[in-house]
Order: C-alpha cells, then structure tokens, then sequence
C-alpha cells in the first residue's frame, strides 16, 4: 500500500473548485420537480409488463419442484399436452444446455437440464396455454417422477463434513488477469471463500485498550416491490426476431442473454421495458421466466405472457439472504478503532448468482465507512437448498452495518464514550484511502453524524433519559459506480434536437421507478434550457437505446446524469456550430445560454434553439442535431473480480454515506418498539432531483424498519418458505412510519456532473436497523443481536435481563 | 364454459365472455382492456386492484366478475379521460411526489378516492389508519399522505 | 379441477338444496376468504354458490328487551357504522376497527366471516363474550345454536353439507355491562391476530363486585375460546388488582395454542394476560 497515495489530485481539486463554485447557481438542478411519467401512472396508462396485451398471446405458468433436492427421474408430459387450449409443453429436455446469468460462475441449468433440483420451488416444466387457469390446469396434469435427496437448509449445517453436496461440480473462474470459465469442484458447499488481512491486525488488537466481540445474525428479507417479476416473449417467424417486454434493471443483460443462450444475432433480440414496478435490487439480471417465456414463444410462434403470481415470486425473487457474523473490535482509551476481525457465513442459497462479489463487496464497502487501518476478514459463502438470494438494496452493507453499528455502540460503552463522539472519532474523510485502496474523493459522513444528532436532541436525550425511551445512531457507507466489469463501465445518452426545440433523449439508462429519467430530464432542463415538457425519455429499447450497465451499485443516477450532462455538451457544441453557419459568424463568437443562442459582442441578438434545430434538418444538409455524452471512469481497477490477486486497489469511483438516529420507546410488557422519531442524514452530494430524493430517502427508510421490526422470511424444515405472502412477511403499513426528518448533506463527489453520487439508500439498507437495536440498548439496556427485533424477541431479552438479576 | 356477462365500468356497458370463477379484476383487465388496476398479492392484501363499487372501495381481486353485474364500476381510467383534466387526487400525487414506481397508484388513487368522498375531513392519523389496506414499497408512504392531505383540501373547494 | 358453475339462488330454501344437490360446492358471499383460499389451492370447489341475491339477509334489528338480531349477509362496513351497535353493543364495533381494512369490510360478511371460522376470527370473541347465538338454515329447517358451539375446529365450522347461517342473535344486556375487545399483532390495526381478547363484564350498583363476566379469546386455540376458569376467579367477586392477576393468569393457563412460527405459545399466553388484564380495567373504569 502506497502511503503517500494522493487522492485529491490537481485535477480532482480543480473538478472540486468547479462544480463547489456552481452549487447554488441551478435554475433547475436541486430543485423540486414533478416527475415526467407521474401522469401516465396517476392515469393508468402506464404500461407494465402484466399490462401488454398482443393479439393472440398465450398465458404461461411454470411448474416448480416440491423438494428441496431431488433428481429428476423422469417427466410425462403426454396428458398436459393433450389438454384443450395448451399450445406447448417445455422440460429440460427440450431446451439448450445453458446456464443462467451470474457473476464469475455458472452453476444454474436452464429449467434444470441437468436433471436436479436444488430447492422448493425451482423451476421444472412450463406451459403455455390460451388461458391462465388452463396452464395451471396442465401443470396439475404433468407428472414428475423425483428421487428425493437429503437437504441442507442452513449455512451452518451446510459447510459440515458428511452435509449433502449440492453441487457436483459447476464452471467457476479462473485467471488473472485475463479470466475464463473452467468446471471446478465445490468442497462442503462453500461457493466462495476469501479471507485476507490488510495492515497488521495482530498488532492492532494488542495495541487496544479495549477489545469487544459478538456474533450477529441478519435474517433473510425479501425486496416485495409491488409489481412481481414477469415477461412478454413474442417471437416474430417473419422477422426471426425475438421481442421481450421485461421489468429489470438491466434490460441489456436479458438480451445479452437471450441472445447467447438461444443463438439469436444482434440485430434479432429486443428487449423492452415501458413502467417497471420497482425492483430494489432484486430483479437485477437475465433469469428462467426470460428464457422460459422466449421458448415458448419461439415453439408456438405466439406472444407469450409469463408473470409470477405474488407466492411465486416470494419463493423466487433473489434479495437479501440469511447472513452471520462475528466481528471483534479493538479501541484505543482515545476512540481510535485499532483493529477489526470478521468471520461471517453467507447462506447463499441453491445457486451462486451474485454470491462471490457480493463477499468482497461488502467487506470493502463496510471497511469505507471508519479509518480502520488494520482488518482481518474470513467470509464464507454457502450452498443451501433454499432458493437463490441476490441483492436487495445492498450488497451485503445492510448486514455488515448490523454487525459493526451496533459493535461499535459496545465498544464505546467499554470505554465510556459517547457512541456519536466515537464515530467522529473514526468518520472517514475526503482524501482518505481506505483500507481497500480507495479513494475518497468526497465524504460528508462527519457532517452527517453532527446534523443527525443535532437533529434529534442526542446529547439531551442521552443525559435527561426518560424511563423506557432511548436514542441510537448508525452509520452506514454505500459506494457509487464500482468497476464490475473489465471493459465498459460507465454510461451512454444520446439526445436528439426536435425541431420544436424539443428533446428526445435515448439512456442507456433503465427506468424501473427509480426516477432516473426525471433527473435525466432535470439536466436537459438545466444545460440545454428545454422545459420538461418538450422532453421526451423514450421507454428503454435495446433497439433504439445504447447499450447500459444495469442498475446497481448506485450507478445510474451519478453515471445517467453524468452521461447526459455530457450529451448537452455536445449538442451545445453542434448547436453552436449551426449557428455559426446560420448567423454567418465564427462560433467563437457566439455564447449558449438558458437555451438561446447568442452572439457576444451584441448580446440583444439571438436565437433559440428551435431555430437551430430546424436549420440544421432543413437547410444545412438535412442531419438532426443529435449529441452524444459517455461517462466513464479510467481511473477505477476490476479488484472485486474474485481472480484479482490482492484486491486492493481504486475499485469505485465514489461513496456515499449517511447517518441515522432515531429514538425509541420501549413497551415493556408487550416487546413492542415504538419509534418515536427518525433523523435522516444523508451524504448524497449535490442533490440532483430533490422531491424524489426525498422520497427515496422515505422510502428506503421504511424499507429499513421493516427489517428492523417486522420482515423475515421464514422456512419450514422442508425447506418450504411458510409465508410467501403479504399476509405473513409483514412489510411496513402506512400507520408504522414514524416522523422522518430528511436532512441532506451535500458533499460535492468531483467526478460526477454537478458533484452528485448516489443517495437515498443507506438509511433503509444500513444504518436505521442498527440505529434502533442501539436505541432499544439505551432505552431498557438490553441489546439485541439479530434480526427482526419483533415484539416477542424484545420481550423475551426484557425477561431474560430480569432474571439475571435474581 | 364461458358465460356472457355486461359490466358497467365508469359508465360504459361492457360485454365480456368470463369463465365461472374469473375475478372482476381479470375480467376488468383482461376481458374489457381497462389495464390501470393491477395484480399486486394472492391474497386482497396490497390495494393494488381497488376499484369503486356503488361507492364503495372494494378488492376487484377477492370478487367474481359474475357478481359484479348490475353495479357501476369506476376504475382509475374512469376518473379522467382522454385529454379532460385530472382529478383533484390525481393532481396531488403527481405534484407531491407521492408516485414513484406507481403501481400502487391506481388502487392508491381510487381507495383514497372513496374515503374522501365519506370523510372529507380526516386527520392526519385517520388518513394513516385508512391507508394501511394499500401497500406501498417506494415510497414510505410520506408524500403519499401529503398528497391525500392536499387533495382532501382541495375537494373541500 | 376447474369451476364448473355459478349459480346466483334467490332463496335460503334454493341455496340449501343447491347445497345438497352438487359435491364441492361453495357459498361465496364477500368473496374476501373463499378467493384467497383458491389462490392457495386450499379449496377447489366445483361449483360456486353466490349468496349476495337472497333477499332479507342484510339487516341489524334492535329490539328493546329482545336484543340484536344481524342478518348473516350484514358486511362489517355497515356493522361499523351502525348507530345501535356503537351505543348498545360497542365491543362488535371495537372489532370491526381492527377488522382487515376499509375496503375489505365494504364487502366482507358477518356470515363469512364466521362459517371461515379461522381462529383468528376478529368478530367472534366479541360475539361470543356477549353471548350471542346463531341460526343456521338447512334442507330440514331452521336451528339455533350458540355461537361458541359453531365453531369445530380450526376453519371448520358445525354446518352440514346442505346448511348456511342466516341469523346473528345477540341478546340484550344489562344496564352497567361494558365490553372492551383488544386485537394484538405485529404491525397493528388490520393485521393479522397474534392474540385477541374480548370481554363482556357486568357490574353491581356500586360498581365494585363483578355480577358476570364473559372473556373469549382469539388465536390461543383452534377455535375461538371462552376462559371459564378465568371468568370464575371474578364473578361474583369484589374485583381488585391481585384478583384481575389471578383471572388473567388462569386465562393464559386455559389456552391451547398452537406451536407457530408466527408467535411462540409462551408469547400468546404473556399477551392474553396482558391484554385481558387492560380489557377488564378499561371495562371497569
């Protein structure tokens, strides 16, 4: 590690200088909008994918596997095929030997091809048919003969000699730093195993004056966005083109996928996405229901329509799995944290998936949060026979949050410091490496920490304690665009000049309710001078849009904004060029502002850019102005690839960073936890689209306390989820949401336009859980260390206190 | 077997061919095209498929298209078409951010619909205890009941 | 299996021979338990028996000294907004509050409500505690029963094949009776019961002896329950706070609960002390 590594280089300081001095000078960007496709959803005319009708389309529905593990003797087909109104039957013997999209491994067979399946509920046969209930009729009337197999529903259970193997062998990666897929073998189930050290931990845990440890555990919680995973696959025989209307995050990935899985070129896969109903994480990439639904369409020669019931996709949907850690920290009298130490087993699920980066990412990711200088990490990551976990708002910052908040909370008291004064003690800075190797270009976390409690009255309420209520902080860091792959990182938007002076603008960029492409617009408004309504943000493509990276890791409102911003650029470039021609005069003289063009030396004098526009198709060679902005970021390393020798090294551009306080009141005789009130502090950097910011920041909020108090998904011993449902997975009602007060600070990130990073997550995926574990410790001195801190497991630690008393 | 039924759906008389246990949200959906309501849970638990009824919220999911005949129907589509202007709810959730993904919307926007029109003046706790039937993922429910706030306000006018 | 047919009957005396005509037929009245059950293929009926046409079963009658008689098609909606039930019986209004939510009780039935009988029923340890009877209408005739004997077993209730209730008979109550219901669960109102506590308490003149009291508890058994025991430590009694302990404790004792993943058997019984306890002191109040 380069100790004398600069961060805050003359070019990122005079980036800094820039976009500081323009802060405050937007007539549009940070200011509250009304978000561009609100109408067509207060109306219903958004369109979703349960929503596209086409003539003659069938109805899917998948036939999914009643044992946690099995082999799959033999499938009879004959009688569901002879149903009325069934156009077509799939098993794994008629489809491609591929696999499914993850990341650095393939282990997932297509409608398991491979003649296993690895828990309830994965996908076996499929159906189409001219009616829903017809399919579901069919799929009752395909027979499967299983071999059932021992199973392994835990992590813990799952790595013991003798556990049964879930996987027999699997394509894992290998090389650095040119990489391929190669079989590998699996040994007691563990998927992915990292385990390094950074500075000397050893010497670190000797130096404290204190020492604390604790094991904690985070339970499996699910996105539950209200529209659930589907698709539309309709296969075009004329054309030979297959079209899919989705709801992703990455609609590039599914046709990425489609087309190497199915042996479809370029020019012959479209992917669509019109209104996407949210998707938090969880509907990341290319999955069965994509493949499965385009088979059936190429088979029948008909549009087909495969949408999970909401059971369904509580048993598929790929979020936030089970999660144990064990963290030791070690302190100095002072508040310097000196040593950290993680063990943690990740309980994966069937297939690997996001699995092996998600083990490294969170390490790095929690490590950005404090000044640790010396770490020692072991993860592990598990096979179960339960159904795959992904991401869900986090990449495992949510748990390693709830294990170091609320270790950091206990440390503080072994040396009788403030848990706010200890964090300050230890905030990351602007200009620090981390103890990964990246670089922090901007960091408003002490600022967060002081505002946040400031806000909620923390020093007050720590002192003048009323019985039962209590107060607790956290801290989490999010990080904003990291390297994932080895190429193309970054971002594309193309914005066409109308010749109303209008602007169409084509992002690489999905929209799936995150509001990207109101803040895309927001910029157009802003650089180009165009009022929303003549913008245009055509619905996501792949034949129309450029090719996009895919929501995750914060990227696409930094990135999107910033690829936008750099198409503006370029039109005001080509604008200018125009008018140069138009008005016979060099374009040096010429200055673009509030979307007017204007001659310098007589500033009376201008155009709009309806005039230019219109020149330039009619008169100047009939070429629409159309401009281009990529963002990308050079200096970033791929160090998260699970080949990459040590890594160290700048693996994202940009973190984010929030603070958390909240206070309780604790029900003694019930358990019940009643929040009271909640300070958001959240480091976004420059606030691009506030109204939805601040409903981000609301929402992930609540998110937050429904992992805290109410959500976890629960299995039987058959390895059966026993509440896939609304009823029972308990996400927050409207009357659980305590008065949330948003506070924003706005350190400028200098790499991203306008200075702006990601924002309006880290509350609900790191720090509001830990927050009120540390509050219900402050307020009745019990501390619980998993989650969800329900009523009865609040009431049972008040017992269990008491006795110890006796 | 499908029968013949007419469903009267924000005024209009539709005919629809239904299958016996068809819902009225797949009949409404699928049989007549009136997409806005949407299929959200199994269980009538999200709000995702509320219409109004004779006046009344009700879960177009948890109903037989067969029993919906003879009553006026009125889905999101109903409360303004084509180019007239919005209704008073619809302008206050668009202009208070209250709708991000928005597939909550429809349902959000007609239940909230028929609770002012039978409490024209709810508190803010009445609003937040007659909003736990809808389920919102986005948006933490915060601008949502601002938006119900300023919509009750202005229908008061 | 698929629906075969929907029939719309005009009369009790149709419905009944409907029902005993056709195997795997259904009575649908709000639709809000039998949809949801068909969605999780926890019932395949054949033959769907829409009874939302009879006419004369949707009514709440007072009668001075007689008491309340509620047709079973009455919806929760109309419950909750019943002016004679808010004044005369409040503790069947107190569970409409925590029943589902609006537009569920727009729709939803007394009747249904009750023939689901799941043991988390909202309206039954009210109805219960009050002492309330129903009439069940068959092929044969008409019977009454009291409503504690309606219940079987969890979501099984006492009908025959060929019956359907009609009838909720609540008699009239004394002068100082009060009844207070509480619905605990995880995210409150309108979620589903982790326990639920009714009781119907009658006291002397002078407000201090216990003349009667009723307690039916929800979700701590496969059927709603009565807590005799429990109600036998006060009647009669002079009520204070070391004998309100002694009868919570004996209602927590007479429970049965069921091991679940959604509350643990030792947590209900906590929850029925705690909250029978705030029943009866607001009742008393």
């Amino acid at each position: 590690m380069d100790k004398k590594e600069v961060v805050m280089t003359e070019e990122i300081l005079e980036s800094l200088k820039q976009w500081t001095e323009k802060k405050d000078s937007y007539d549009v960007i940070g200011t509250k909008t009304t978000r561009i496709d609100a109408k067509s959803k207060a109306t219903g005319k958004a369109m979703y994918v349960e929503d596209v009708m086409l003539p003659g389309m069938l109805h899917a529905k998948i036939l999914r596997s009643p044992y946690c593990h099995a082999r799959i003797i033999n499938i009879d087909t004959s009688e569901a095929e002879k149903l009325p109104g069934v156009k077509a039957v799939l098993t794994g013997k008629d489809v491609p030997q591929v696999y499914m999209a993850a990341i650095e491994c393939r282990d997932e067979p297509l409608l398991a091809w491979d003649g296993k399946v690895r828990f309830i509920g994965q996908e076996v046969a499929a159906v189409a048919a001219t009616e829903k209930k017809i399919a579901e009729e069919a799929l009752s009337l395909i027979k499967v003969d299983y071999e059932e197999l021992p199973g392994v529903l835990n992590a813990d259970d799952s790595i013991k000699d003798g556990a049964p193997q879930i996987h027999d062998g699997i394509l894992t990666y290998e090389g650095w730093p040119d990489g391929e897929l190669v079989p590998g073998k699996v040994k007691n189930n563990i998927a992915y195993h990292a385990a390094y050290d950074r500075g000397d931990p050893d010497q670190g845990f000797s130096e404290a004056d204190a020492i604390v440890e604790q094991e904690f555990f985070y339970k499996h919680v699910v996105a539950a966005y209200m529209e659930p995973d589907g698709c539309v696959a309709d296969y075009h025989a004329g054309e030979e083109k297959i079209t899919l209307y989705v709801t992703t995050q990455w609609p590039a990935n599914i046709k990425d996928n489609i087309m190497r899985n199915l042996g479809f070129p370029q020019n012959k896969v479209r992917v669509i996405q019109n209104a996407a109903g949210g998707a938090f994480g969880s509907k990341f990439m290319a999955n069965q229901l994509h493949h499965i639904s385009a088979l059936l369409s190429m088979k029948t020669g008909k549009p087909v329509k495969l949408i999970r019931t909401r059971t369904e996709d509580f048993e598929l949907v790929r979020s936030r799995g089970d999660m144990k850690l064990w963290m030791k920290l070690g302190v100095k009298k002072d508040g310097t944290i000196t040593a950290e130490q993680t063990k943690i087993l990740m309980d994966n699920g069937a297939y690997q998936f996001l699995g092996r980066r998600r083990s490294l990412h969170q390490l790095e990711r929690s490590d950005a949060t404090y000044r640790f200088k010396n770490v020692r990490h072991d993860i592990k990551n598990v096979y179960t026979n339960k159904n795959t976990t992904g991401c869900y708002r986090s990449f495992g910052d949510a748990q390693m949050a709830w294990a170091r908040e609320i270790l950091i909370d206990m440390l503080a008291e072994k040396i009788n410091m403030d848990p706010a004064e200890i964090r300050l003690k230890n905030a990351m800075q602007t200009g620090d490496v981390t103890v990964n190797g990246w670089h922090i270009k901007s960091c408003g976390l002490t600022e967060c920490i002081n505002k946040a409690t400031e806000a909620i009255n923390w020093d007050e309420k720590r002192k003048n304690k009323r019985f039962k209520r209590g107060v607790g902080i956290a801290c989490t860091c999010h990080e904003t665009d990291d390297r994932s792959t080895e190429g193309f990182g970054g971002s594309v938007s193309l914005i066409k000049l109308l010749e109303d002076g209008g602007a169409q603008l084509l992002a690489g960029e999905a929209e799936y309710g995150n509001g990207a492409y109101n803040a895309f617009a927001m910029v157009i408004s802003e650089e180009l001078g165009i009022p929303a309504d003549m913008i245009d943000v055509v619905a996501h493509d792949t034949d129309r849009v450029p090719w996009g990276q895919g929501a995750t890791g914060s990227r696409v409102m930094a990135q999107g904004v910033n690829a936008t911003y750099l198409a503006c650029q370029d039109v005001i470039k080509k604008v200018i060029n125009a008018a140069s021609d138009m008005l016979k005069v060099k374009p040096e003289e010429l200055e673009f502002k509030r979307g007017k063009i204007y001659v310098i030396s007589s500033p009376d004098k201008s155009i709009s850019l309806a005039e230019v526009a219109e020149y330039a198709i009619r008169k100047r060679g009939g070429s629409m102005i159309i401009g281009e902005g990529v963002d990308e970021r050079w200096d970033t390393e791929l160090i998260l690839k699970i080949t990459h020798p040590t890594h160290y090294g700048r693996g994202v551009d940009s973190t984010y960073y929030d603070t958390v306080t909240v206070e309780v009141e604790v029900d003694t005789e019930t358990g019940e936890v009643h929040l009271l009130n909640v300070v958001v502090a959240d480091d976004c950097g420059k606030v691009i689209d506030r109204r939805q910011l601040e409903g981000q920041v609301d929402g992930a909020t609540v998110q937050g306390i429904g992992a805290a108090l109410f959500e976890e998904i629960i299995w039987d011993d058959k390895g059966q989820i026993a509440n896939p449902n609304y009823t029972d997975y308990k996400v927050p009602l409207a009357h659980n949401v305590p008065p949330i007060q948003r506070i924003f600070v706005e350190s400028i990130e200098p790499v991203f336009a306008y200075g702006c990073k990601g924002g309006g997550e880290s509350p609900g995926i790191g720090s509001i859980v830990p927050a009120i574990s540390n509050a219900i410790y402050d307020a009745v001195g019990v501390r619980i260390t998993s989650t969800p801190m329900s009523k009865e497991k609040v009431l049972l630690a008040l017992k269990e206190k008491e006795g110890k008393r006796i | 077997m499908k029968q013949k039924i007419v469903l009267n759906l924000n005024g209009e008389d539709y005919e629809v061919f239904v299958l016996p246990d068809d819902t009225l949200l797949d009949a409404i959906r699928d049989r007549a095209g009136l997409t806005g309501c949407k299929h959200g849970c199994d269980d009538g638990k999200c709000g995702a498929c509320t219409v109004i009824m004779d006046g009344k919220a009700v879960r177009s999911c948890l109903m037989f298209a067969i029993s919906a005949q003879g009553k006026k129907i009125t889905t999101i589509e109903g409360l303004s078409k084509g180019t007239e202007s919005l209704h008073p709810i619809q302008k206050a959730f668009i202009e208070h951010g209250a709708i991000q993904c928005g597939f909550c919307t429809p349902g959000m926007i007609m239940f909230v619909k028929s609770y002012l029109d039978d409490n024209p003046q709810p508190t803010e706790d009445e609003i937040r205890n007659a909003l736990a039937g809808n389920i919102c993922r986005c948006t933490g429910y915060v601008k949502i009941i601002d938006a119900v706030k300023a919509a009750a306000e202005e229908m008061r006018q | 299996m698929r629906v075969l047919d929907y029939f719309e009957p005009t009369s009790v005396k149709e419905t009944s021979s409907l029902l005993a005509k056709f195997e795997g037929a259904k009575i649908v009245a709000g639709g809000t338990d039998l949809v949801v059950d068909m969605n999780k293929k926890n019932e395949n009926p054949r033959y769907i028996i829409d009874i939302k046409n009879i006419p004369n079963l949707d009514y709440i009658e007072y009668q001075p000294g007689q008491g309340l008689k509620i047709g079973a098609l009455t919806t929760i909606a109309a419950l909750q907004k019943s002016d004679v039930i808010i004044q005369k019986y409040s503790i069947i209004q107190q569970a409409t509050l925590e029943f589902a939510n609006i537009a569920i009780r727009n729709v939803a039935t007394l009747g249904g409500n009750l023939c689901a009988a799941v043991p988390s029923s909202d309206m039954a340890p009210g109805l219960i505690a009050l002492g309330a009877k129903v009439k069940i209408a068959g092929v044969e005739g008409e019977k009454v029963i009291p409503l504690e004997e309606f219940f079987v077993k969890s979501k099984k209730s006492a009908l025959q094949k060929d019956e359907l209730l009609v009838e909720i008979q609540v008699p009239e109550q004394t002068e100082n009776t009060r009844g207070i219901y509480y619905k605990f669960s995880k995210r409150g109102e309108g979620d589903l019961a982790i326990v639920g506590v009714a009781v119907v308490i009658t006291l002397d003149s002078q407000k201090e002896i216990c003349q009667d009291i009723k307690i039916a508890l929800g979700n701590v058994a496969p059927t709603p329950m009565r807590a005799h025991n429990a109600e036998s430590i006060l009647r009669g009694n002079k009520i204070d706070e070391a004998l309100i302990d002694k009868c919570v404790q004996a209602a927590a004792d007479e429970t049965n609960a069921r091991k679940s993943y959604r509350a643990s058997v030792e947590y209900k019984k906590d929850m029925v002390k705690v909250f029978a306890k705030k029943a009866i002191s607001k009742a008393i109040a």
